[in-house]
């Protein structure tokens, strides 16, 4: 067993907060640390040690890995905990932690190295039984023809998507066979230019999916569980905005099937923490997209409906103690939904930082707000715009969406634009109400709104 | 022989942490980089003094809060409260690892108080010293 005393959180907004409230109740001691501009973070006021690591720009501060193992070497910490976003994700940064005799709160390198480049972790996931589309299981070759003959073999309409990429960068819809050579050829420039690797690889598109994704939970002892599903359609340009769980309208037993072969595929790969397997899911079937080896900012549904704390579940995997639930104790219960309250224009999603003059978080029966805003806070402009996560747990669907209508109306923050009113009218929408929505749902329906 | 982007990478450095010049003797090969001064604001690494918020900035006799240059361990100098200093002076270091990044007087005054502890932690723009210029 690693013995955990002090945690530095590298990172900040409302996940620094949520993790500091989990160290909190395991006895742990916290080290939060802030760029110039993020003095005033709220969970600053609960850590046991602060330090400022450089100034308000992301490269020299929560994306610089030196300066935050210097943090951590300069305040005793003996755990990092990065949170999503920043270097939650970055190989060598969980490597350079290693390498200071160091715990990262996550998996190892290796697992972040194969499981970041997307035609490994494809195969990967066909070893373990994964579903995934069918396409090119490895990068396109480089001669036109065999590129031309194996895409045909794939079908049509079919996507080219950069090894490196994510996130829905690097991606390219090609709808018939002759405009192909020209689709690898930019995506493999566009690839080569902002991921550093050029090899792209091509699978079939699907053209109304649904987001579907298992969240998982591994322990160094080689069991790995699975905690359900969530419907994360609700996006726009990639970026989820409404997420729920568990899934509407999927029977409880493909779910159980899926979750299943995500645990196995835990436990082949070796995989440790918690993590999230995506998928495409249409016409009653799922396609693996990638996985996030990470918490992910819509962990706290999953949570609603299980009632396990994910991330005190990462800081004990973290302490190399064994999981302290099993898959039969796993019950999911009732319906949960999150909505991400940007600091935007409800419209032009154009970011909206500034002074907050008031804020007041809504309450009552299944409520949640996880979020670092008070009174006089100012959001800078510098980072993500995400200011506030509200979380409503219902009896079923329909209760959750009536929690969720009530708690968006009671929710004050003024001072700043922010996408409250967004989800308060996506929660009359009869497209949402019916839960049946792809991944195009939010896009199209801003587009209608849009047209005179 | 340095390639481009060890060069990159080392005025990157250089830039970070405000060191002006370096040399290095290798093999048949010597290097020499003499940096030009950074503009404001194009470097992390800044002088650190700004004028406390009590007096204007242009009063004859303001109070100057001396900051650390980067996150790392304070060392002061020998210089104590009271002493006289001149523009120029270093005054104490942030050691940074191996570097030491000195904390400079940007202008001739008294030093009215040392804010930290010799191997307390400083972080990055922390106050460290408060100067009475003039």
């Amino acid at each position: 067993m690693r013995e955990i005393r002090r945690v530095l959180i590298a990172n900040r907004g409302e996940i620094a907060l949520r993790i500091v409230r989990a160290c909190r109740l395991l006895g742990l001691e916290t080290v939060g640390i802030c760029s110039e501009a993020d003095s005033s973070l709220a969970h600053l006021r609960l850590v046991d040690e602060v330090l400022c690591i450089g100034p308000a720009s992301p490269g020299q501060s929560y994306l610089d890995g030196q300066r935050i193992l210097h943090a951590a070497a300069l305040s005793g910490a003996d755990a990092i905990h990065p949170g999503y976003g920043f270097l939650s994700e970055n190989a060598d940064f969980a490597e350079a932690v290693e390498k200071a005799g160091l715990i990262l709160v996550g998996p190892g390198a290796d697992i972040m190295r194969l499981m970041g480049d997307k035609i490994s972790a494809k195969r990967q996931m066909r070893l373990s039984d994964v579903p995934c589309l069918p396409g090119s299981d490895d990068a396109l070759p480089t001669g036109p023809e065999a590129a031309q003959s194996l895409c045909d073999g794939i079908g049509y309409p079919l996507i080219v998507k950069a090894s490196g990429g994510g996130g829905g960068r690097g991606m390219r819809v090609v709808w018939k066979g002759e405009d192909l050579l020209t689709a690898i050829e930019t995506a493999r420039e566009e690839a080569g230019r902002a991921f550093g690797n050029p090899a792209v690889y091509a699978e079939r598109f699907l053209q109304k999916p649904r987001h579907i994704e298992i969240q998982v939970l591994a322990d160094t002892h080689g069991q790995a569980i699975w905690l359900g599903a969530r419907d994360c359609s609700v996006q726009r340009r990639h970026q989820k905005l409404i997420e729920e769980a568990p899934a509407a309208g999927i029977p409880a037993e493909q779910i159980a099937a899926l979750g299943e072969r995500c645990a196995r595929a835990c436990e082949q790969m070796g995989y440790v923490g918690a993590g999230t397997f995506e998928f495409l899911y249409e016409d009653g079937e799922f396609a693996f997209i990638e996985m996030n080896t990470r918490l992910q900012v819509e962990h706290p549904v999953t949570e609603m409906t299980t009632g396990i704390d994910i991330v005190q579940e990462q800081l004990r995997i973290a302490m190399g103690r064994p999981l302290s639930i099993c898959q039969s104790d796993i019950r999911t219960d009732g319906h949960a939904i999150e909505c991400r309250i940007n600091a935007e224009n409800p419209e032009t999603f154009r970011p909206a930082p500034g002074r907050i003059g008031q804020y007041r978080a809504p309450g009552g029966p299944g409520v949640r707000v996880d979020t670092h805003l008070y009174d006089g806070y100012t959001v800078p402009p510098n980072y993500d715009s995400l200011i506030a996560k509200l979380i409503v747990h219902g009896a079923d669907r329909a209760d959750a969406i009536r929690r969720m209508k009530a708690a968006l109306d009671e929710l004050e923050i003024t001072g700043i634009e922010t996408t409250t009113s967004l989800h308060r009218r996506l929660m009359d929408e009869p497209g949402f109400s019916s839960g049946d929505i792809s991944v195009h749902y939010l896009e199209s329906l801003l587009k209608q709104k849009d047209a005179p | 022989m340095i390639s481009p982007e060890t060069l990159d990478a080392l005025v990157g450095r250089m830039r970070q942490y405000g060191v002006t010049t370096f040399e290095q003797q290798s093999g048949g090969t010597s290097l020499h980089l003499t940096l030009a001064p950074a503009g404001a604001g194009q470097s992390s690494y800044s002088p650190s003094s700004e004028p406390s918020a009590v007096s204007g900035p242009c009063a004859p006799d303001a109070h100057l809060t001396l900051r650390s240059p980067e996150l790392g361990i304070f060392r002061p100098g020998s210089v104590r409260s009271g002493d006289t200093v001149r523009a120029g002076d270093i005054l104490a270091f942030t050691e940074v690892g191996p570097l030491r990044l000195p904390v400079v007087a940007p202008e001739d005054g008294t030093l009215v108080e040392i804010l930290m502890q010799n191997g307390q932690t400083a972080g990055y723009h922390a106050p460290v010293m408060i100067l009475q210029s003039g």
